[in-house]
C-alpha cells in the first residue's frame, strides 16, 4: 500500500454517494463525540457515567464478565446460579476461572465485586476487550477496504469499533462482544474465494451461536441463498460447540465431586448428568424468558418498549398492554422474517435478521445494538444509487451508533434520586431514551423501502409482460 | 483474503534473489511467530496449574505488592493533587502531565482524592472506563501502523499473525497490567519513522510533528532528533525543533500554572527529577529494571567486586559510553535506533519492563530492512524473540527452594523469566550489534589508511619520475 493511497481523501469524494455517506456518518460520530468529551470535562465526568451506568445503577462496570467467570465456575452451575449460558460460554469462562485464584472464583455472591481487584481477572478482562476492539476494526477495515483504500473508510472502521454500543457492550463486560465478532465474521466472509476461510466463516456462526443461541438466525442468509449443504455443515459445527462443551463440563464437574478435595466448603451440589444439564437450561432459559417479558425499562430496544412510552401508555388505557406487547412482537417478527426473504440488499436483510434477534426482550439490551455495526458496515460499503430513505436509514443508524451527548450538567446527587422520584422507569440519558424509537423506526423504513422497491420491481415486470404481449 | 497482496508483491520483487531473501526473513518471522505461540501455550498451561500465580508473576512480579494499575493511579492521584514535580519520582515529560489533567478533569470528584486510597480508584467506573478506550485506541492504531509495515512481507498469513503477536507481546501487556500509559508516545515514534523519508510533503511535515509531540509526552525521543538531519536540511532540524517547543513549552507552562507547588520550590524539584532519572541510584538488585547495572547485583557476579555500587556505576557509565559510540559508528538505520533505544532504557528513570516496548520499533525496522539476510541475523531475531515474549514461569515450581536459596545469600528473590534474563539479554544483543560495527568500522579505517599509503606511495613515485625527468 502506497503511503499517498493512505491518506488520500478521493477528489471526487462527495461526488461519489458511498463516500458522502461515510463522510456524513463520521461528521455525526465525531460532532458527537467531541460534544460528549466537552460536557464531560463541564461535568467531570457525570454526562459520560450516565451514559452507561445509568441513573441508579452505580459501581457495575464489567461485572457480566466478572459474575460470568464466578457462576461458570461452580460445580453444577445451571443448578446453582440459575445461569441461562450456553455451554461454549460457560466453558470458557470456566476455563478463564481456572486461570484465577480459587479464593476469587468462589467468592460469596455479596462479595463477587472483588473480582474487580483481582489482578489476574482485570488483566484478563482487559486484554479480551482491547482484542475484541481490534478485531472487530480489523474486519470492519478489511470488509470497507476491500475496493479501495483510503483513509476514509479506515477512519468510519474505527469509529464503528468504538460505537456507542461497542463501549457500552464493553463496558458491561458482555460475552455478547465476542459474538459480534464471530457473527460479523460469518457474514463478511461466507462467500470468500478462499474454502478453507468459507469454512471458518460457518464455524465462527457455530460459535456465536453456541455462545449466546440467538445469533443462530444468521444461519437464514445460507438458507435464502440455498446454500442447503453449507447449512447442514454449519448445523452439526453448531451441534459439536453445544455438546462438546456440556460433556466436557460434566467431566469436569463429575471429576471434581469425585475427587477427595470435593468435600471443601466451594462445591455444595452434587448429582450431575448432561441430560439434567440440558434440562436445567432449557428450564432457566424459559423462566427468564417469561421474567423478562414483563420488565420494561430504558435499556431495551425491543417494540414492547415502544408501548410503554408514557403518551401510548395514556391512550391505550384500560387495553390489556402486556398482551397488546406480545402481539406487537409476534407480528414484528413475522413481518421481519417476511421482509427478510423479500428484500435484496444484504445490509437490509443482515439488519432485519438483527431486528428478529433485538425484538425478542430477553436479548433487547442497547449494548447488544453492538450487531448493528454489521449491516452499517455493508451499507457504508455497498456502492449503489442512495434513494431518500437511504439517507434516513444513514441517519438513524448514525444516531444509534454516535454517543449523542447530554447538554446538562448534572448532580451525581440529584440523579441517583431521580428513579426513586419518578419511578423505575427514569433515565436521563438520551440515548437509551431514543434507543427504541430510533431502531424500530430503523425497522419501519428498512421494511417501507423494501416494499417500495419490490413493488416498483413488480410494476416494472409487469409493464414488460405487458409490452410483450402487446408485441 | 491473504492471497490479494501477496500477489502483488510476488510480481514487484521479481528478483530471484530479492525472493531468496524475503523467504529467508518469512522464516525468521515463523521462528519467531512459533516461538511466541508456544510460550503462550505453556503459560496457559501453567497458570491453569498455578491457579494464575504464574501470569501474576509473569506481569507483576514475584514481591507483587501493589494493586492493579497502580502507575495509572498513582499519576492521576498526582494529577488530582495538582503535584506534577515531586524529588521522589522521576521526571514526568509536560505532555504526559497535561494528559493525565485532562483526564483527570474527565472524572467525577472521588473521595479518594487526597488520600491515596487504591482500593476506591480501582472501582472507579470512569477511571476503568477510560483506561480500557484508551488502550482500546492505543493497541487499534499501533496494530494499523505494524500492519503497514508486515504488508511488506512475502507470506501474508505470517505478517498477519506476526503483527498480532507483536501488539500482544510481552511488554505491551505488561504496559496494561502495571497502567504505563506512557507506552502511547510508542505511536508517535512509530509514525516518524514511517513518514521522515516519505516524498508526499504531508506526510513528512506530520512525522516531523508526531516526534515533537512524543518528545513532549516522554522527553528521550529527542534523541531521535539527529534523524531529521539526516538530509543535511537545516530548514527541517529548525521546524522540528520549533515543533518540539510547541508540544513541550506550552504543556509544560499549562502544568506550572496548575500546579500546587510554589515557584521557588519547581526548580529543584525538577531538576532533584531529572538527576534521579540519569543517575543510578544505590540500591540491591532490583528486577524491575532494565539496566546493566542490575547485573552487578547478580548472584556469582555480585562476589567478584566488594563495592558493588562503584562496579555498577562504572559499568553502566562504559555501557552508555559504548552505546553512545557504536551509534555514531554504525551506518544502519535499525541498529542506531536499538542503541539510541538501548541508551534511554539503561536509563534508571526509564527502566521498566513496559519500556521494552520501545524495542518493537527496532526489531520491525531491522525485519524489514532489505538486506542480504546472514546468520547472525537468526541469532538477532532470538534475542527480540526472548525479550518480546512473556516467557513461562517454570521456576514457579523450585519456588520454596528458590526462596530459602536467596534469603540464605540475602539476594532478592525473583521467579519471572523475563525479569531475570532481560538485562542480560539486552546487554548481549547490544554488544553482538556494537562488535560487528566497531570491527566493520576499524576495517574501514584500515582500507582507508591502506588506500592513502598507496597513495602517498604513488605520489612518491610520481614525484620521483618528476625529479628523474628533470
Amino acid at each position: 500500500m502506497k503511503k499517498q493511497d493512505f491518506l488520500a481523501i478521493p477528489k471526487n469524494a462527495l461526488k461519489n454517494e458511498t463516500n458522502a455517506a461515510k463522510l456524513t456518518f463520521l461528521i455525526v460520530f465525531g460532532l458527537c463525540f467531541v460534544l460528549t468529551i466537552i460536557m464531560a470535562m463541564i461535568t467531570n465526568g457525570v454526562t459520560f457515567s450516565v451514559k452507561f451506568f445509568g441513573t441508579g445503577r452505580f459501581s457495575d462496570t464489567f461485572m457480566d464478565f466478572m459474575n460470568s467467570i464466578r457462576d461458570s465456575s461452580q460445580v453444577n452451575m445451571y443448578r446453582t446460579r440459575w445461569t441461562i449460558y450456553p455451554p461454549l460460554a460457560a466453558l470458557f469462562f470456566r476455563f478463564i476461572g481456572g486461570m484465577m485464584s480459587q479464593n476469587s472464583v468462589h467468592i460469596s455472591f455479596s462479595g463477587r465485586k472483588e473480582l474487580l481487584i483481582d489482578p489476574i481477572a482485570m488483566l484478563i478482562f482487559m486484554l479480551f476487550a482491547i482484542l475484541c476492539v481490534y478485531l472487530i476494526f480489523k474486519m470492519l477495515d478489511y470488509r470497507m477496504q476491500s475496493e479501495k483504500k483510503c483513509l476514509l473508510a479506515k477512519l468510519c472502521a474505527f469509529c464503528l469499533a468504538f460505537s456507542y454500543p461497542v463501549v457500552y457492550c464493553l463496558e458491561r463486560g458482555n460475552i455478547t462482544i465476542f459474538c459480534v465478532i464471530t457473527a460479523m465474521f460469518f457474514v463478511f466472509f461466507r462467500n470468500s474465494n478462499n474454502k478453507f476461510i468459507r469454512e471458518l466463516a460457518l464455524i465462527a456462526l457455530a460459535i456465536s451461536a453456541g455462545l449466546k443461541f440467538y445469533p443462530a438466525i444468521f444461519g437464514l442468509i445460507l438458507l435464502a441463498e440455498k446454500k442447503f449443504f453449507a447449512a447442514f455443515r454449519c448445523i452439526i459445527y453448531g451441534l459439536i460447540c453445544f455438546f462438546g462443551p456440556i460433556i466436557i463440563i460434566n467431566a469436569m464437574d463429575t471429576a471434581i465431586l469425585s475427587s477427595p478435595s470435593s468435600n471443601n466448603e466451594y462445591f455444595e451440589n452434587n448429582a450431575t448428568s448432561i441430560s439434567y444439564m440440558v434440562s436445567r437450561l432449557i428450564k432457566n432459559l424459559i423462566n427468564t424468558v417469561k421474567n423478562k417479558a414483563a420488565i420494561s425499562n430504558y435499556s431495551y430496544v425491543s417494540i414492547q418498549q415502544i408501548f410503554m412510552l408514557a403518551p401510548i401508555k395514556k391512550l391505550l388505557q384500560g387495553y390489556d398492554i402486556p398482551k397488546i406487547c406480545s402481539l406487537a412482537i409476534i407480528i414484528s417478527e413475522v413481518i421481519a422474517g417476511v421482509g427478510f426473504f423479500i428484500t435484496k440488499e444484504e445490509w437490509k436483510r443482515v439488519f432485519l435478521l438483527i431486528y428478529i434477534i433485538l425484538n425478542i426482550p430477553i436479548a433487547s439490551s442497547v449494548y447488544a445494538l453492538s450487531f448493528i455495526i454489521i449491516p452499517f458496515a455493508i451499507y457504508l460499503y455497498e456502492k449503489r444509487s442512495f434513494k431518500s430513505a437511504d439517507w434516513f436509514s444513514l441517519l438513524l443508524m448514525s444516531i444509534l451508533t454516535s454517543f449523542i451527548p447530554i447538554f446538562t450538567t448534572l448532580d451525581p446527587k440529584s440523579i441517583q434520586l431521580l428513579p426513586e422520584v419518578f419511578g423505575n422507569t427514569i433515565d436521563i440519558c438520551p440515548q437509551k431514551l431514543i434507543a427504541a424509537i430510533v431502531f424500530q423506526t430503523l425497522f419501519f423504513t428498512v421494511m417501507i423501502s423494501s416494499i417500495s422497491s419490490l413493488t416498483e420491481k413488480i410494476i416494472e415486470i409487469r409493464k414488460q409482460r405487458k409490452q410483450r404481449r402487446e408485441v | 483474503m491473504f492471497s490479494k497482496n501477496t500477489k502483488n508483491l510476488n510480481a514487484k520483487s521479481s528478483s530471484p534473489l530479492l525472493k531468496n531473501q524475503m523467504a529467508i526473513r518469512d522464516k525468521m518471522l515463523f521462528a519467531f511467530v512459533l516461538f511466541y505461540s508456544l510460550a503462550i501455550i505453556v503459560d496457559i498451561i501453567l497458570a491453569q496449574i498455578s491457579d494464575g500465580n504464574t501470569t501474576i508473576i509473569s506481569f507483576f512480579g514475584t514481591e507483587f505488592d501493589d494493586f492493579r494499575f497502580y502507575l495509572h493511579l498513582d499519576r492521576l492521584d498526582n494529577a488530582a493533587n495538582k503535584t506534577f514535580f515531586l524529588p521522589t519520582k522521576y521526571a514526568q515529560a509536560p505532555l504526559f502531565s497535561l494528559f493525565y489533567l485532562f483526564l483527570n478533569s474527565l472524572l467525577n470528584s472521588s473521595p479518594s482524592y487526597g488520600s491515596y486510597d487504591y482500593h476506591t480508584l480501582i472501582l472507579n467506573q470512569n477511571i476503568n472506563m477510560y483506561y480500557l478506550l484508551i488502550f482500546a485506541a492505543f493497541f487499534v492504531i499501533l496494530g494499523i501502523i505494524i500492519s503497514k509495515h508486515t504488508a511488506k512481507m512475502k507470506s501474508q498469513l505470517v505478517g498477519k499473525v506476526f503483527g498480532y503477536t507483536l501488539i500482544l507481546s510481552y511488554p505491551l501487556i505488561c504496559a496494561v497490567a502495571i497502567g504505563d500509559l506512557s507506552v502511547i508516545g510508542l505511536i508517535f515514534v512509530f509514525l516518524f519513522f514511517s513518514g521522515y523519508e516519505s516524498k508526499n510533503a504531508i506526510i513528512r511535515e506530520l512525522s516531523l510533528i508526531s516526534l515533537a509531540v512524543s518528545i513532549g509526552f516522554l522527553l528521550f525521543p529527542i534523541l531521535f532528533l539527529p534523524f531529521t538531519m539526516k538530509k543535511r536540511s537545516k530548514s527541517i532540524t529548525i521546524k522540528t525543533l520549533v515543533y518540539c517547543m510547541v508540544f513541550t513549552l506550552i504543556p509544560f507552562l499549562i502544568v506550572l500554572v496548575f500546579d500546587k507547588k510554589e515557584s521557588a520550590e519547581l526548580l529543584p524539584t525538577i531538576l532533584s527529577a531529572l538527576k534521579k532519572s540519569f543517575i543510578l541510584p544505590k540500591h540491591k538488585l532490583d528486577f524491575n529494571t532494565l539496566s546493566v547495572a542490575n547485573i552487578a547485583y547478580y548472584p556469582i557476579i555480585r562476589n567478584i567486586f566488594k563495592d558493588k555500587h562503584l562496579f555498577a556505576s562504572v559499568l553502566y557509565c562504559t555501557t552508555q559510553l559504548v552505546t553512545l559510540v557504536a551509534i555514531f559508528a554504525t551506518k544502519t538505520t535499525w541498529k542506531k535506533v536499538f542503541f539510541i533505544t538501548y541508551l534511554i532504557v539503561n536509563a534508571p528513570g526509564f527502566s521498566t519492563q513496559a519500556m521494552l516496548a520501545f524495542f518493537i520499533l527496532p526489531f520491525i525496522l531491522f525485519i524489514t530492512d532489505e538486506k542480504n539476510r546472514t546468520k547472525v541475523d537468526w541469532i538477532y531475531t532470538g534475542l527480540f524473540a526472548l525479550l518480546l515474549t512473556p516467557l513461562p514461569t517454570i521456576l514457579y515450581f523450585w519456588q520454596d527452594s528458590l526462596s530459602s536459596w536467596a534469603n540464605k545469600n540475602s539476594i532478592s528473590f525473583e521467579l519471572n523469566l523475563n525479569h531475570i534474563l532481560n538485562p542480560i539479554i539486552l546487554i548481549i544483543l547490544m554488544l553482538s550489534l556494537t562488535i560487528p560495527s566497531f570491527v566493520e568500522k576499524i576495517k574501514t579505517c584500515v582500507a582507508v589508511a591502506k588506500s592513502n599509503e598507496y597513495k602517498t606511495e604513488n605520489i612518491d613515485d610520481v614525484l620521483r619520475s618528476k625529479e628523474a625527468s628533470i
